[in-house]
Parts: C-alpha cells; structure tokens; sequence
C-alpha cells in the first residue's frame, strides 16, 4: 500500500528545499529560549521596569516546561502547520500532481506518503526540541523530571500530528497554498478556542496544550488525560479518511 | 487488421451545465500519431484528462487496448505516458533525479531504470544538462524533459496535450522532431493549435468543437475530401483581364483575383476547372510563365470544419 519511492521523495522535499532548515532552527531556538526566558524572567523584568519593584517568585524547572509547552503549541506549530498546508495544494497549483498520478500511484499512495513524511518531521523537530530544551532545562534547574512528563509529551506529540493532519485536510480541500494556509490557520484557531471550555479540553483533539500544564500543576486527572489522547488519535482518524475521501474523487 | 490503442465510446463530461465534451467517440489505432485539433474550448484538455484519469467522466466510457478505464483506479497507468500542456516539475530536482523517481513510481529495477533514463535523456536532448536543477531550465527543455518522464517505463500510449504551444520556433522543432521520431515505436495521441506540426508528423487527425466529433479519418484521406483547391496561373502575355471575363461567372469558380498579370482562384470542382481552362488557354493561345494547383493544407480543412462549412 504505501509506496517508499513517494515517501522518499516528500523527505528529500522538506531536506532540499529551505522547508527543514527553517523549521529545524525555529524549534530548536524556541527550545532554547524556553528555558532560558523562565531562568532570568525575574532579572529581565527588573531591567525593563526600574521604577516599579516587581516581586516574582523563583523561577523553577516547572516554569521552563510552562514556557516550552507554550511556544511549542503557538508558533512553532503554526509555522509547521503552514508548511505542511502547502504539501498537496502547491502541487496543484504548480501541475506536479498531474505528473506523478498519471503513473502507477494511487491517489491513498499520494496521501499516505505525503501523511507519514509530515509525521516523520514533526517527530524529528519534536524530538530535537525535546533534547536541547531537557538539557538546558536540566543545566540551569538541575532539574528536568517530573510525574508525568511522558505523558505529556505524548499528548503533545499526537496534538502535534493531529494539526498536520488538518493541514493535509485544508490542502486537499483548497485550490491554492494561500487558501490551503488560511484554512489551516483558522483549523488552528477553532481547535485552540475549544480549549477555553474547560470541560471540553479532554474532548479536544487539541486539548494536550492545555492539559499538559495541569499536569505539571499536578491537577490533572490521569483519566481526563487518556481521553484526550483518544479524542486526537480519533481526531487523526477522522482528519486523515475524510481528506482522502475528498482527494479520492477529486479531479484535477 | 491494427488494433485498436484508445477507444472512447459516446464520452461527455458536464462541468455544472456547462458540455465540455459531448457525446466525444474516437478510436485510436495503435501505433499511429494521431493529431487532435479543435479551437479553444472545444474540450480537447478535458477529454486527454479523463483519458489520464484525472477527471471523470459524466457519461460513457474509454478503453485502453479493449479494457474499461475506471477514474480513480491506477490499473491501466502502466500503458500510457501523459505529458500536460503545461508540465509541473519538483525544481529542486535535477533532470536525472526527476527521471529516477518518475521511473521508481514503477518499481522499475534499478539496472533498468539507469539504462533507460541514459537512452532517455538522450533522445530528448538532455545528457549535457541531465545534473542541472529542473528549476533552471528554459521551458523547452521542460517540455523535453516531460516527454521523457512520460516515457519513461515504455508506455505503448503516449499522450501529449499542447507539447509545443508555449515554445518558440527553436523548441517547437525540437519537441516535434523528438515526437516524429517516436512513430511506429509507440501510439501518441496529442492535442496541438498548430497545424503545420501536426500535418507534418501525424497520420491520422480527429477536429472536435464544441466537445463534438467534427471530423475524424487519415491525413490524406482528409485532403481527398476537399473539393476547394487554390489555383495560380501566371501569364506570360497578358491575359489576365480576359481571364477574369471568362471565368467570373463559371459555376465552379468560388473567387478570383487578378493581381497583375497573376490570376489566383478558388475552385470548388477542380476537374471541370482544368478542362475548362485548359480549353481557354488553348483556344485564345495563351502563353503561361506558371500554373499552380495548390494542395489543401489541414489548416484549410480545420477552418472550414470549425467555422461549419465543411
């Protein structure tokens, strides 16, 4: 079913073109800054401020990992979510879809390839922001672990893999990549105002950006958290069949 | 008796009211070059895409060497090659590469896959430039190197829609030298406005409008069917005048200009036209420096098909 030839070439798409490097260098930098931006909030105030006394409370490993959650699930996801709009739509609109599903690829080929390549990059960016904030986090803390931590960072991850999937979605359904964008963006923005309704985050597919720093409260129910990660597995589901059945009878 | 490469059966396809292509039959004998003209609009993409199955079809139905083509299934891709109109390249990509992932979408084997693309981008012109990024090159080598991707796992069809409309005079010789030479080793059966290339290099022509079968037979079949011809005769002595006395009320006579001492007619019976003007000539003793009977050009043929007076 899935054809490595297709995969290949989506991978070596995101390597050859600047799509990875800036991707790569806008997590990594959140990653590093997140850490650092919790370790001196307090001195960085008291420069900005001289004529008002702030008084904060020690900044500890916890807000570093309030700061990581934060940045990872705003900009770098939207910025991700951009580019992975672009993925089908772009091709329509340059032809290049024409070309190779004229050739012995199915149109589940087409997708799953395009599907699994935007999972493989998120996971690496995921993972290279994960290490690089972990240890900075560990080296200005001396701390990093907490009760939880892996499933948080599960949530995330599949939070993370269900926005691409509505990126795919929003790029079968547009024309162009600057719809395909418009229609991720506002994906995006629906899923994030869920999360106000504190009774629906668990429902959400979205919900890991909120739920994560509860559980780094230590407020979390354990089985609120198990929802959610079954509500965005569904959410991927859901995301992913109808995408392909629009692009199944798509015509070109 | 040659097979049948393409056959399309009573095909239309209805865009929200608006026939792109109505009741559309035509049959393809394999191994010919076969020319499919029309005017703007006429449906000519729009039936080359349900053939590559990238639109469905509303009604009827295509097959390919006697099989169904169903839209949506990739059963019969290996058959046919499809170059659009306007080929969309990964730019990043060099030639060589492009040829490889297009000839590893068929799971060809590698052996084969290299010796192919080498035979490849040698036919299409491209070995000096095959390592060069596909994002720098002129629109006449992408047109080359779509031929190339199209062939690439040996299709025994070939579809081309508009190869050489956005090329200048240079590409455009080029492209339809690689396409001439294809003949006799695959079927191709591509869309063109210019029909100077397409006289040159097919046998066989089908002209639609308005998604419709006009006309559809060989190449010289089609000029035998012409009627109109264009004459010239150039007078040594004069003549010219009384030329135009003679024959300006004949039946056959469709216009007559004189320019001088050159007389150039449209005929509609162009038999009764020579006797009759032989029979003038040697009658008023007529001396002629030229007499021209001119063969009918399928541009000639294709404008009086579209504008309906064929």
């Amino acid at each position: 079913m899935l054809n490595l030839a297709l995969l290949k070439k989506e991978l070596m798409e995101y390597l050859k073109t600047s799509k990875f490097i800036v991707l790569i260098a806008l997590f990594a930098f959140f990653a590093f800054m997140s850490p650092l931006l919790a370790r001196y909030i307090n001195e960085i105030l008291g420069l900005v401020s001289t004529d008002i006394n702030i008084s904060l409370p020690d900044p500890t490993y916890a807000d570093a990992w309030l700061q990581y959650y934060k940045n990872m699930s705003s900009l770098c996801l939207i910025v991700f979510m951009i580019i992975v709009t672009g993925t089908v739509a772009q091709e329509k609109n340059k032809g290049s879809i024409m070309l190779v599903l004229t050739k012995k690829v199915s149109r589940f080929q087409f997708i799953i390839a395009k599907f699994l390549a935007a999972i493989i990059i998120y996971t690496i960016l995921f993972l290279v922001s994960l290490i690089i904030s972990a240890a900075y986090t560990y080296f200005l803390f001396d701390q990093f672990v907490y009760s939880g931590l892996a499933l948080s960072l599960v949530l995330m991850w599949m939070m993370g893999i269900f926005y691409a999937t509505m990126a795919i979605l929003a790029s079968v359904i547009a024309k162009s990549p600057t719809t395909a964008a418009l229609y991720g963006f506002v994906g995006y923005a629906v899923f994030n105002l869920l999360n106000i309704a504190t009774g629906l985050q668990k429902y959400n597919p979205a919900g890991a950006s909120s739920l994560v720093n509860s559980i780094l409260m230590g407020a979390s129910s354990n089985i609120d958290n198990w929802i959610c990660l079954g509500a965005t597995f569904l959410g991927i589901v859901i995301a992913f069949s109808v995408g392909y059945m629009i692009f199944r009878k798509q015509e070109i | 008796m040659s097979m049948t490469a393409v056959r399309i059966e009573n095909l239309s396809k209805d865009f929200d009211g608006i026939l792109a292509v109505n009741k559309l039959s035509l049959s393809v004998p394999e191994g010919a070059v076969y020319g499919f003209l029309g005017p703007n609009g006429a449906g000519k993409t729009t039936t080359l895409k349900m053939i590559v199955g990238m639109t469905e079809p509303t009604e009827g139905h295509i097959e390919v060497y006697g099989n169904r083509l169903e839209f949506g299934s990739d059963k019969h891709r290996s058959e046919i090659g499809f170059l659009p109109d306007v080929p969309g390249f990964y730019d990043w990509m060099t030639a060589k590469e492009y040829l490889a992932f297009a000839g590893s979408l068929y799971k060809l084997s590698k052996t084969v896959l290299n010796d192919r693309i080498r035979e490849l981008l040698k036919t299409v012109g491209l070995t000096k430039s095959q390592n060069k990024k596909i994002g720098g090159y002129s629109r006449g080598m992408k047109q080359r190197l779509g031929i190339a991707q199209a062939l690439i796992n040996n299709p025994k069809i070939l579809i081309l829609d508009e190869p050489v409309s956005a090329l200048d005079p240079v590409g455009r010789k080029e492209v339809m030298d690689i396409i001439a030479s294809l003949a006799g080793k695959v079927t191709v059966f591509f869309s063109s406005h210019i029909l100077a290339d397409v006289e040159r290099v097919c046998d066989h022509v089908i002209i639609i409008k308005e998604g419709k079968n006009m006309l559809e037979d060989s190449v010289e079949n089609i000029r035998n069917l012409s009627k109109s011809r264009d004459m010239e005769l150039e007078f040594e002595n004069g003549g010219s005048e009384t030329f135009l006395d003679s024959f300006k009320d004949s039946g056959w006579v469709e216009t007559i200009n004189i320019e001088g001492k050159k007389a150039k007619i449209k005929v509609n019976d162009l038999d009764l036209a020579r006797v009759e003007i032989n029979e003038w000539i040697c009658k008023n003793k007529v001396m002629l420096r030229k007499y021209i009977v001119a063969e009918p050009t399928l541009e000639d043929i294709f404008l009086k098909v579209v504008n309906g007076d064929a």
